[in-house]
């Protein structure tokens, strides 16, 4: 602890001189610079990682051989003590027709800004069966559900909100026939002879639709080959479903590409039904759940092998299914932290300079301080101390601005759009609503001790030059 | 005779300038007794300033020894003269030598500060203003506490100075050229003072000055030429 | 004279006045650089994508529009160099005869059943040829077993079955080699007694070889097949029909200007037609990108913002050291106006030449580029730009002499703004108190 002198003079020192506020103020900018970055920055990740994890099963069990029994797989999965439970599912790909005559040719309709953005996404279509009172066990199919129409986005949002999500997949008859009428389509007299079974859109597939009425009729065009592939087996598969409504996980490319029907829905599409009595229970891949605390990694390696003998086929985490997206990225970091790093390094000159001058300011004090009896690593203390007050205070200050600014950037990003039209940071682009921003603990800390420690570093050179001053220079001439 | 409080033995003293040193003294002998008030005269540029720097352990030796009531000291730790100089001996400078961020007050404290750790100031703290406070009453600066040194005429920078030197309760003052920037009425007001400290506390002190008058009243006069001491 | 004398001997008299330099220097490199580095990324996605599309495109065509008219339309425009119909559907393409099975590469799970799906674009080789890079496509292939037998002539009409280019990336996934036989499913709905009824068509194609522009996005999803045949299909009886024209434009540059045009004299004909440039085509995937960079140039400006600090610093603490000098110079006869002089040049020596540096090692290790990359990533494990995720063989950089002059003013204006406080203080100070000092 260094004597009480040093800390006295130090504050002196640093309330007598103004331009002390300087390198206080250039560490407090950039401190709340880096405090801004990183938490938009992990606010950034964390959502897309989020979003990504919600729209994954915790585990998944996938590349089974073929004509794999559920029931099997099952049993063999549920013995595990550290799975709670599991999902069948099925997953086929399909070219999406809405019902309805097209504007203008007889192909799908389409926004042409969502055509450009990604041609794919909006005409193919991959079918994912499931069946939904597992999946509500097992997935985040529930939140999938109640995700469209949060906030006041859009009132078209609560028009395609499931009604009842323990049978979403229920359309009533009438329903169809007035989104028919709706359309200006002929409904048979009679009405229609049955309900097509429902089909849910992601959110964001039907925002970009030019119109899809609840209830509406899609037709569904697909095709796989039989068991023996030859040419001659392939077979083609066509499906009419009506829309259910949305769902919506937030992970851009599964909502992209993804539509959920029923299980048995696509069992009958793809034909396992009466012509082949044993396929009733087929899956291409099952949904697991861990109970909670369970270590996903070595579970994922424990299932594989239980399964091995009944179904084969690998286990995934739900990072591992993301494996490359969630790589990509993590790619971003790499420039920023350049750019953070120059950041740090220019306001740690500025605390150095300050210091420096500050020392050869103080040449005489110092003379002073040793004729009344200071020893050298008092004085080296002393402006250690003042170094460290004034990144101390630098960081704090910057630790409340960046915190205020990354809590009220929406507002400050809302206001300069109203008054200048600009979008500081365009939401739309990345369909968001909110600039996401996360103060994580770990990171700030992380950020501040760096801080504190690089200006240590910085400051111990002119306090070493203070301490090593000759006294009697100082104080023997004027 | 008694034991001396602060002797130079054989001291040799030089700086380097442009490449070459310059002897400045040249086996130097001295002594102050308890008590003693001991004027240091001399030309300038005779070494007086360095031996007290010397003396005051501020400027270690090269050759020869200091000694502080018998006991060699110029050869200890760094750490060790400091504190030394801060219970034992006290400076005052021609040039005052306040910290000019300091009030008066302020800058007679940090003469206390300087060994004492935060916590056991907060103890301490009271008492030493009390005294900082009686000294600068007795230096006759009792209504300046607060000003700074920018605000203060030469006179009563010096009283600061003195006062500052005293709260330590040092054995020895080394004072030099004290008065030598004050006027002559201004001179005799801190002389005065001095001269009632000595009286009063007992405290050994090392007058450098080029006044022979001042010279005059001390117990004994020290003449110093080209470094060596004379007579 | 003596203003320049003494800022010079001011700085260079106590080098910690040129720390100051060090942070502008620091903020001027990373600006160019890093600017220098996404501009050079936008560059070569834009050129990419650019590859891969035509100047403008013609599209929303009500069905059945024949290609004659349009042709003819276009041809009017002084614009227009050549022009391309094009019919373009969706499809599900299944390979038939597969050399065994693919081992399936680590992708992600929601992409990876769009294996099946196509964007079929029917073509007319001998007019696409002036109008798209197609010759290129099929020239960048250099695996033999991957590549067109004639490309002269890559969809030959006197085939026993009708020919499909693939890209290289798919033909790769699917493990198929040029003679491969794949099957083509597609629909389209068709008004049967007034009611819209789904009719399958389908088709056996053979490989005729692999394409491949250097827009992943393209390759990801497309396939070219006789423009004919498509129409055999889709369209059987009703004569040329297109749903989409590609046009080449003389003057590229022009571009925005023609669109308009194009749009209005096809509207009255046309009526609902759609006419777009690359850019326009392409806009939200190279806005995000842009984005990205204007961002960091935010960022980047901090660090200019903390640098004005560092030179304001030492600027006033010089100001307040020479505090005597600044007296003494008054004596002497210098005005306010001059001392304001000395110190403003100090500050500004410092900031030009922070400046001048600072775009030296920007340049330089933008040009050094690849090895300064290695040596991050060796020395601090920074991989500056991920060239895997873009799909890029090295870090692309375009140093932009706009961008710099705009570094360099900012830089000024603010070293301006540092080193006029100080010296607009110095200038104010009384004279006879910094004299009388002690």
């Amino acid at each position: 602890m260094p004597p009480v002198y040093a800390w006295f003079l130090a504050l002196r020192y640093l309330a007598a001189r103004r331009v002390n506020l300087v390198g206080m103020l250039g560490v407090a900018v950039a401190v709340w610079a880096l405090i801004v970055v990183i938490s938009v920055f992990s606010g950034f990740l964390g959502e897309i990682t989020d979003n990504v994890r919600a729209s994954s099963a915790e585990l998944l069990l996938t590349g089974v051989r073929e004509r794999s029994s559920y029931e099997a797989v099952r049993e063999v999965l549920e013995r595990d003590p550290d799975v709670a439970s599991t999902a069948p599912r099925l997953r086929h790909y399909a070219i999406l027709y809405p019902y309805q005559p097209p504007r203008a040719l007889g192909g799908p309709a389409m926004s042409t800004r969502a055509l450009e953005a990604n041609p794919l996404a909006f005409n193919f279509v991959e079918l994912l069966g499931i069946d939904p009172e597992r999946e509500a066990r097992t997935s985040a199919f529930a939140t999938w559900l109640a995700n469209p129409g949060t906030g006041a986005r859009s009132a078209l949002a609560s028009l395609y909100r499931v009604d009842d999500p323990a049978a979403p997949f229920a359309v009533p008859r009438e329903r169809q026939e007035e989104a028919m009428r709706l359309l200006g389509q002929r409904v048979p007299p009679g009405g229609l002879l049955e309900a097509s079974p429902g089909i849910l859109m992601s959110w964001r597939r039907l925002r970009f639709s030019e119109q899809v009425e609840p209830g509406q009729q899609v037709e569904l065009v697909s095709a796989r080959f039989a068991e023996q592939a030859r040419a001659e087996d392939l077979k083609k598969i066509r499906g009419r479903f009506a829309v259910a409504g949305a769902y919506e996980t937030r992970h851009r490319l599964f909502d992209d590409s993804h539509a959920l029907i029923g299980l048995e829905a696509l069992r009958t599409l793809l034909g396992h039904d009466a012509a082949d009595p044993e396929g009733t229970d087929l899956v291409s891949e099952v949904a697991i759940r861990a109970r909670p605390g369970a270590d996903l990694d070595t579970l994922a390696r424990r299932l594989a092998a239980a399964v091995a003998g009944v179904s084969g086929g690998t286990v995934q985490t739900w990072r591992q299914q993301n494996a490359v997206f969630l790589g990509a990225v993590e790619q971003e970091r790499g420039l920023m932290k350049i750019v953070l790093f120059a950041v740090m390094l220019v306001a740690a000159f500025l605390i150095y300079a300050t210091l420096h001058m500050m020392v050869t300011g103080k040449f005489r004090d110092i003379g002073i301080l040793m004729a009344l009896g200071a020893s050298p690593q008092g004085i080296q203390a002393l402006f250690l101390l003042c170094g460290l007050t004034v990144s101390g205070l630098g960081c704090l200050l910057g630790f409340l601005a960046g915190r205020w600014s990354a809590v009220h950037l929406n507002d400050v990003n809302d206001a300069v759009h109203a008054r200048f039209g600009i979008e500081l940071f365009p939401r739309e682009l990345y369909s968001l609503e909110r600039i996401p921003y996360r103060l994580e603990a770990e990171w700030i800390v992380q950020v501040l001790v760096a801080a504190l420690v690089l200006s240590l570093l910085v400051s111990y050179l002119p306090a070493r030059r203070a301490a090593r001053m000759p006294p009697v220079r100082a104080i023997a001439y004027e | 005779m008694t034991q001396p409080v602060l002797s130079a033995e054989k001291v040799v003293k030089g700086y380097t300038l442009g490449g070459e040193t310059i002897p400045v003294l040249r086996g130097v002998d001295f002594q102050v007794h308890a008590g003693e008030m001991v004027a240091l005269l001399g030309a300038s540029g005779a070494g007086k300033s360095t031996l007290l720097h010397v003396l005051g352990l501020l400027d270690p030796p090269d050759s020869g020894r200091i000694l502080l009531a018998g006991q060699p000291v110029h050869d200890l730790p760094i750490r060790e003269r400091a504190a030394i100089r801060h219970r034992q001996i006290g400076f005052v400078f021609q040039f005052y030598h306040l910290i000019p961020e300091l009030t008066a007050l302020q800058n007679v404290l940090l003469g206390r500060m300087m060994l004492t750790r935060p916590l056991a100031w907060l103890r301490e703290r009271r008492a030493a203003r009390a005294r900082a406070v009686q000294l600068l009453e007795s230096v006759g600066l009792g209504k300046r506490l607060r000003h700074r040194p920018a605000q203060l005429s030469g006179g009563e920078r010096q009283r600061v100075a003195i006062a500052r030197a005293l709260i330590a309760r040092p054995r020895v003052i080394l004072a030099d050229e004290p008065t030598g920037n004050l006027d002559s009425h201004t001179a005799a007001e801190v002389l005065e003072i001095l001269f009632r400290i000595h009286r009063e506390e007992g405290i050994s002190f090392v007058l450098v000055t080029h006044n022979a008058e001042l010279a005059a009243r001390c117990h004994r006069i020290v003449r110093m030429k080209d470094g060596l001491v004379l007579g | 004279m003596y203003r320049l004398f003494l800022a010079l001997h001011y700085l260079l008299s106590r080098p910690i006045h040129l720390l100051g330099m060090g942070g502008v220097m620091l903020g001027v490199w990373a600006l160019i650089l890093v600017v220098s580095i996404f501009s050079g990324f936008l560059r070569e996605v834009r050129a990419h994508v650019q590859s891969a599309t035509s100047d403008l495109t013609v599209f929303r065509l009500r069905w059945p529009t024949t290609y004659r008219g349009l042709e003819q339309r276009l041809a009017e425009d002084a614009n227009v160099a050549a022009t391309a119909p094009r019919l373009v559907w969706y499809g599900l393409l299944h390979p038939i005869e597969r050399p065994g099975a693919a081992p399936a590469p680590q992708e992600d799970l929601p992409t990876r059943a769009d294996a099946r799906f196509v964007s079929l674009i029917g073509i007319d080789p001998a007019s696409e040829r002036p109008v798209s890079g197609i010759e290129r496509w099929l020239g960048d292939v250099t695996e033999p077993r991957l590549r067109v037998a004639q490309p002269a002539d890559p969809l030959p009409r006197n085939a026993e079955l009708p020919g499909i280019l693939l890209s290289r990336t798919r033909m790769q996934r699917e493990n198929l080699v040029a003679g491969a036989r794949v099957r083509l499913t597609l629909a389209r709905m068709n008004a049967v007694n007034g009611e819209q009824q789904l009719h399958f068509l389908d088709r056996e194609f053979q490989v005729a070889g692999a394409f491949t522009t250097k827009h992943v996005g393209f390759d990801e999803s497309n396939a070219f097949v006789p423009i004919d045949t498509l129409r055999a299909m889709l369209a059987e009886g009703e004569g040329a029909v297109v749903n989409e024209v590609a046009v080449r434009l003389v003057d590229p540059a022009d571009a925005r200007a023609t669109v308009e045009r194009v749009r209005r004299a096809l509207l009255r004909d046309h009526p609902g037609v759609m006419v777009m440039t690359w850019e326009q085509r392409n806009e939200i995937y190279l806005q995000a990108i842009g984005h990205q960079g204007s961002i960091m140039k935010l960022i980047l400006f901090v660090i200019m913002v903390v640098a004005t600090f560092l030179v304001f610093a030492t600027l006033s603490m010089m100001v307040v050291e020479k505090t005597r000098d600044i007296g003494i110079l008054t004596a002497m006869g210098a005005t306010p106006a001059g001392v304001l002089q000395v110190f403003l040049t100090c500050g500004l020596a410092v900031t030009t030449v922070g400046t001048v540096l600072g775009i030296l090692a920007g340049c330089l290790s933008a040009f050094y580029l690849d090895a300064f990359r290695s040596w991050m990533k060796a020395a601090f494990g920074i991989d500056l730009f991920p060239t895997s995720v873009y799909h890029l063989e090295r870090v692309p950089y375009d140093l932009d002499p706009l961008w710099i002059a705009q570094v360099v003013g900012a830089s000024l204006v603010l070293g301006l703004l540092a080193a006029g406080i100080p010296a607009w203080r110095a200038a104010r100070h009384d004279p006879l108190r910094s004299l009388r000092y002690e």
